[in-house]
This record gives structure tokens, C-alpha cells and sequence, in this order.
């Protein structure tokens, strides 16, 4: 049951094929057999349970909602009332906010049941969802399950103390230990153990990507069917990439941010975690309209709209040739030829195009996320919520003192880096100068798009997704700086982009590709993002046995 | 002249056509995709040096920041982001106006000055660690923030 599409699932609910407190059962049982994976921040179960009631009572009167008893996951950067919204960061830790985000009340006004706030970032800064105060998120693929080793141990040992065991391995593998601690005893362990034959790697394992890392693997283990993610550079794309599923960023201004505690106010979006592109658009229609608390959503009317199927031939695929950037491997790159190719070879015009200032798209978002970060963050000040400090001094010695315990080096270093960017003698030099070169990186893909280019095909990361030990080798800035090379562009522009996995790398890990498509033109990007979907037959992770 | 331009026009074609499909044949790419990475190499020389980040400067940060810079491996990793920031300065941006929102083109929604929500007096002080009667409590103000003792930085 926990392999069906979400379209699958709402439609066999409809039908009464499905009762929405079993599948909810379901789904939170899943969650207890891959707890390890630390996707969730705070679990909602008995809210979930509840919801799932109300969605059966529903059912028995056929007076269904569109997305009734669908259980999904929200990042814990969206406030949810009456549920804590820690952006995994100690400042938030016991914040309960007392409303609902506009996202948020969407999904559960349209019947769907919350199963959890998921892991990330501190306040989304990252891209690799291991800088949280709760921990690392990992990867689902090619992950060794304790039960897994707890069932091969009970073979051998005729099942003795399975508890102690299961304490001794969760020791060994660290998931309670500092960041730097673990680090180092898996850094050991890398030089002393080789890979299993099945792939799996000693005690470590794969990176979940970030910084919506918690949603990514929600949906790829099978604990829910859709999941919020907010996206300021990456921050769906990249963990959707790693975990083989997909990840959808619409324009900006169509998705309603309120409620969502920003980040980058003029980059951030939500975005749709889902198994498949038809999930995605399914969610898409649900969510997508103006917000009279959000001025940046557009007031257009939106019309929900179903994929039709298109016509390959007449659409051209522009392929950025500067997406050929040092660091992208050789797997993906071979990836990338082989889906333009299966664009051409369906008849489809294919062409190199040039975005010419996408080399220095990083280093500008780089300032201008400093910049509104420092900005954004001022707001944390101890008093009126999360963390105060015990320092009574004066004001400012408590602001100082509570932000100081509150942020994590990350978050600290980039209220740094932004302030000394906004300095009055540094303000043009590097703010202004940055929204100069957003300027000009907008109007690459413009110019592209006005010469009868329909939608961009790039790699969505360099790599696949990359082992812990060597990912957390590097400095949050370094990672970033190597990680959203191709997703944050987008961003810069406002466009509307998707990844797609597309299939295994020699290792059996996801490889993804993103498709970028036009302002406010949603679906057609979604429309092509299924077509490559059904042409590769990606084979999504089934965790079945674990059940 | 143009006859022959032609046929030898032709012959390139064929031979193309030919080539592609062994390309083909063999599973080999087509593809419109660049072999090599295309990024142009940055010359460290030619960016602005990062300016020394004295005494009197990370004071100045951590009083704008509220926030303390913990150690010297604060001080570093800012240092780098400046000098990554430096980058900026290799492209021309000579008469491009700065881009602050993707939709300036659009006059946003702004609603009417009206009061449309009140009385969550509970709710809003629910999440602050101190209160006194329905007020938020803060320390005495207007003392600014002591600077760290420290020599200078660079």
C-alpha cells in the first residue's frame, strides 16, 4: 500500500478501496521501522490518527475532500498551530506557533492528514540537512537498517537481546553523538573498513542533500505520500536529486509563503516533495493561488489543470552549455547526454544554449542570502519569543546572549557576513553590485526563453548523493558553494524548475536531472517533466521488506 | 564553382550522417551536451583584496549583529566569505539596475488599512519566556552591547 502514487491513493480512497485509518496506520508503522533515517523533528501521530478518522467518517458519507485521508509531511519551517516549529535550530525549540501557514492549511483543509514536521537545516541554511540540533538526516538508498541487522543477528544468535543490541548499534553508529565527534570515528572507520559487497558502507552512509533533506526522505521511505519543503537554492531540488524522488520549485508568486519563516524573502518558495510528477501537479493544484496575507503571490486567477499528454515534437530543449561545470561527474554527465538524447531521438528540437553569467550565479547568491539572512534574523531577540537567555544586564547583553546560544556557527557566520556586506561603505561595492548581477542572470534565461526555447534540461547536483564522512569534511559555505551550482539560478529568475530522477548509478544510488521551465507556465514544465519520467522508468525505493 | 561547393557540401553531409549514425549504432551520444566543463578560470590577482578585519570593525559587526563573534574561526570564516564575495567584481555590471524582485513588473496585492484580526492577547504571549501583566519583559535599554576583549585580528 505504502508503494502507491499519491494519485493512486486519493483515487482508491474515493472509491472506498482504501480506508484512510489504515493507511494512516500504515504509514506510522513505516515511520517506526526507519526512525533511524531521523527524517522527522516532531512526530504528529495521534493528530494523523485523528485526521484519518475524520476523513473515514467522510469516506462513509461519500462527502470526500479532494486529498482526504492522504498523509504528508511539512518542513519544520512552516508553523503549524498548536505544533512546534523549531526550524532545528535551539532558538525555536519550544515555539508553538498559534496559526496555521497558508500551505499548511491547505493541505489539511483539502482532507490530507499531517504524519510529522520533517528535519532540515538550521532555518534551512544548508544543503546537506546534517546541521540540525536534532541531527543529521540520512539517506534512505543503499542504508543498512538496524532491523535489517537485528534480523540477521537474531538468525545467528536465536534473537538474544534484541534491546541491548539495538543500543550498542545506534551507539556505534553515532546517530546521538556532536557533529565533529562522529565525523571523526566514521572518518576512522572509512580507512579501516571497505564497502560491502551489497554496497553498503560500514557504519556510514549517504547524505540526504538540503536543506529540506526530512521531506525528501519522508516520501522516498514510504511514510507519506507528499510532502512541503520551501526552496530558496536548492533547498527541494538538491535532497529530491540525492533521494530519488521528485522535487518541484514553482514560480515564485504562485505559492503562498505566509506562515513559512523566511529565510531569503525574495528567493524563498515552497515546494512539492512527491513520487511522481503527476503527484507533484496533483499537490501543485491544491496549493497554488493568490494569498490575501501574502502580497507576493499573484493575483491572477489560477485554474487547476490536469497533465495532458504533449506533443514531443514540437517543443525545443535549450541545454545551458555553462551547466558543464567543473565538479560534475561523470555519471551525471553521461545522465544529462543520455535524456537529451532521448528528447532528440522522440523529435523534439535539442540545442545548446548559453546562460552566460550562471558562473557567477553562486557568488551572487551567496551576498544576497547573507544579506537578507542578517536581515531576517534580526527579529530573534529573546523577548517576544524563543530562546531568552538568563542575562538580565541590559537589552542588548540579552539579545546578544540568547542569539549567541540560539544560532549555530552557520547562522551566526552568515549575520556576519551579511552585516559587513550591508555596511554603508560596502553596500554598493557588494549588495547593490550582487542585485546588479541578479539582474543579469534573470535575463539569461529571459533572453533564452524569448528565442522560442520551451524549457531548459540541466543536472540538478553535481554528483549523486555524497557519503557523510566526506561531506562533512568541508565547512557549510564550501558545501553550499559546490552543492547548488545548478539550482540556485532559478531562484535568482523566479522560474519554475523540477527534478526528476531518472535512474541508478553504478553504485544504485538516484541520479536526478532538472528540467527549468518559464514564469508562470507550471504546467507545461510539469507536462514535459512526465513525459522524461515515463521515458525512464525510474525504479523508485521500495522498503517494503522492512514491514 | 558553386556545383562543386555544393557536391562537396553534400559529401560533408553523408559523411555526417554517416558518422552519426555509427555514433548511434555504437550507443554513442549525439548530444548536445558540452564534453568539457566551460566555466572560465577566475584570476585570484586581478580581484579586490580583502581590507584587514581589525579590532574596531569586528566590534562594529558584532554590536550590528548582536551576536559574538566566539573565536578567531569566526573572524576566518567570514574573511572567506568576503573573498569569495569578491568574485562579484569580475563581471561588468556598467548600467544594469539592480534586481530586488522577480515580480517588479506586477503591481503586488496590498489589502485595505482595515483591522481584520484581534484579541489573541494569549496567544502571542504564550511563546515569550517572561511576562509581567500582559507585557513582555526586557532589561534596561539604551546600554549598548560590550565589546569583546581581544587584540587585533587579521
Amino acid at each position: 500500500m505504502l508503494s502507491l502514487t499519491l494519485k493512486e491513493v486519493v483515487h482508491q480512497i474515493q472509491q472506498g478501496k482504501i480506508c484512510a485509518k489504515e493507511l494512516c496506520e500504515k504509514c506510522i508503522a513505516r515511520a517506526a521501522r526507519v526512525k533511524e533515517l531521523n527524517a522527522f523533528t516532531t512526530e504528529t501521530h495521534t493528530i494523523a490518527k485523528n485526521q484519518a478518522s475524520a476523513s473515514a467518517e467522510r469516506q462513509a458519507t461519500l462527502a470526500t475532500l479532494p486529498l482526504d485521508g492522504v498523509p504528508v509531511a511539512v518542513k519544520d519551517n512552516f508553523c503549524t498551530k498548536g505544533i512546534r516549529t523549531t526550524c532545528a535550530s535551539r532558538m525555536l525549540e519550544n515555539f508553538v506557533p498559534p496559526y496555521n501557514a497558508t500551505m499548511v492549511e491547505k493541505l489539511l483543509s483539502n482532507g490530507a492528514c499531517l504524519v510529522g514536521k520533517t528535519n532540515l537545516d538550521e532555518f534551512g541554511m544548508g544543503c546537506g540537512s546534517i546541521d540540525s540540533i536534532y541531527g543529521p538526516v540520512r539517506n534512505p538508498w543503499k542504508y543498512h537498517f538496524i532491523s535489517q541487522s537485528l534480523t540477521e543477528a537474531g538468525l545467528q544468535f536465536g534473537g538474544k537481546e534484541p534491546h541491548a543490541m539495538t543500543y550498542s548499534q545506534l551507539k556505534a553508529r553515532g546517530i546521538h553523538m556532536s557533529a565533529q565527534s562522529r565525523s571523526k570515528v566514521l572518518r576512522q572507520t572509512r580507512e579501516t573498513e571497505t564497502m560491502t559487497a551489497d554496497g553498503h558502507c560500514g557504519d556510514d552512509w549517504y547524505i540526504a542533500g538540503g536543506s529540506s533533506g526530512g521531506s525528501a526522505v519522508a516520501v522516498a521511505s514510504g511514510v507519506c505520500f507528499g510532502a512541503l519543503g520551501s526552496d530558496t537554492g536548492g533547498s527541494v531540488r538538491n535532497p529530491a536529486s540525492y533521494c530519488g524522488v521528485v522535487g518541484f520549485k514553482p514560480t515564485y508568486g504562485r505559492l503562498s509563503r505566509h506562515g513559512l519563516i523566511p529565510l531569503v524573502n525574495s528567493l524563498d518558495v515552497p515546494g512539492i516533495f512527491t513520487k511522481t510528477v503527476d503527484d507533484a501537479a496533483i499537490l501543485f493544484n491544491h496549493l497554488a493561488g493568490h494569498d490575501v496575507n501574502d502580497s507576493t503571490t499573484v493575483t491572477d486567477p489560477f485554474h487547476q489543470q490536469d497533465l495532458s499528454d504533449i506533443s514531443i515534437k514540437d517543443l525545443c530543449i535549450g541545454i545551458p552549455k555553462e551547466y558543464h561545470s567543473p565538479g560534475l561527474s561523470e555519471e551525471i554527465l553521461n545522465a544529462w547526454k543520455w535524456a537529451a538524447d532521448l528528447f532528440e531521438k522522440a523529435g523534439a528540437k535539442v540545442v545548446p544554449v548559453s546562460l552566460p553569467h550562471t558562473q557567477y550565479s553562486i557568488v551572487c547568491y551567496s551576498v544576497l542570502c547573507c544579506c537578507e539572512v542578517s536581515s531576517n534574523m534580526a527579529r530573534y531577540d529573546g523577548i517576544e519569543f524563543g530562546y531568552r537567555a538568563e542575562n538580565n544586564e541590559s537589552t542588548e547583553e540579552l539579545n546578544a546572549a540568547s542569539r549567541h546560544y540560539g544560532f549555530n556557527d552557520v547562522v551566526q557566520g552568515r549575520i556576519f557576513a551579511g552585516n559587513y556586506f550591508l555596511l554603508r561603505q560596502n553596500y554598493e561595492k557588494y549588495f547593490m553590485k550582487a542585485q546588479r548581477v541578479r539582474r543579469l542572470i534573470s535575463e539569461d534565461f529571459h533572453k533564452v526563453y524569448s528565442k522560442k526555447v520551451d524549457i531548459l534540461l540541466t543536472p540538478t547536483t553535481p554528483t549523486e548523493a555524497p557519503l557523510y564522512s566526506w561531506f562533512s569534511e568541508q565547512d557549510n559555505r564550501t558545501r553550499t558553494a559546490e552543492q547548488d551550482v545548478y539550482t540556485q539560478p532559478v531562484n535568482m529568475a523566479g522560474i519554475p524548475a523540477v527534478n526528476v530522477p531518472v535512474r541508478l548509478s553504478k553504485a544504485g544510488l538516484p541520479v536526478s536531472l532538472q528540467l527549468i521551465g518559464q514564469s508562470f507556465k507550471d504546467h507545461d514544465l510539469l507536462t514535459v517533466a512526465r513525459w522524461l519520467e515515463q521515458q525512464v522508468q525510474f525504479p523508485r525505493l521500495d522498503l517494503s521488506y522492512l514491514d | 564553382m558553386e556545383l562543386n561547393a555544393m557536391i562537396a557540401a553534400k559529401r560533408i553531409a553523408t559523411c555526417t550522417r554517416n558518422v552519426r549514425q555509427k555514433l548511434q549504432l555504437n550507443n554513442y551520444f549525439s548530444s548536445k551536451v558540452p564534453d568539457v566543463p566551460t566555466w572560465v578560470p577566475i584570476d585570484k590577482e586581478k580581484l579586490p583584496k580583502v581590507p584587514e578585519l581589525d579590532e574596531a570593525m569586528v566590534n562594529h559587526l558584532e554590536r550590528l549583529s548582536l551576536v559574538k563573534f566566539n573565536n578567531q574561526a569566526g573572524v576566518e570564516r567570514l574573511y572567506k566569505a568576503i573573498e569569495y564575495a569578491n568574485q562579484l567584481h569580475m563581471v561588468d555590471t556598467e548600467g544594469v539596475e539592480p534586481l530586488d524582485s522577480v515580480l517588479e513588473n506586477r503591481s503586488v496585492y496590498l489589502r485595505e488599512d482595515k483591522v481584520t484580526d484581534g484579541n489573541c492577547l494569549k496567544d502571542i504571549l504564550q511563546n515569550a519566556s517572561q511576562t509581567v501583566e500582559d507585557y513582555f519583559v526586557a532589561p534596561p535599554g539604551n546600554i549598548p552591547l560590550k565589546s569583546s576583549d581581544r587584540k587585533s585580528l587579521k
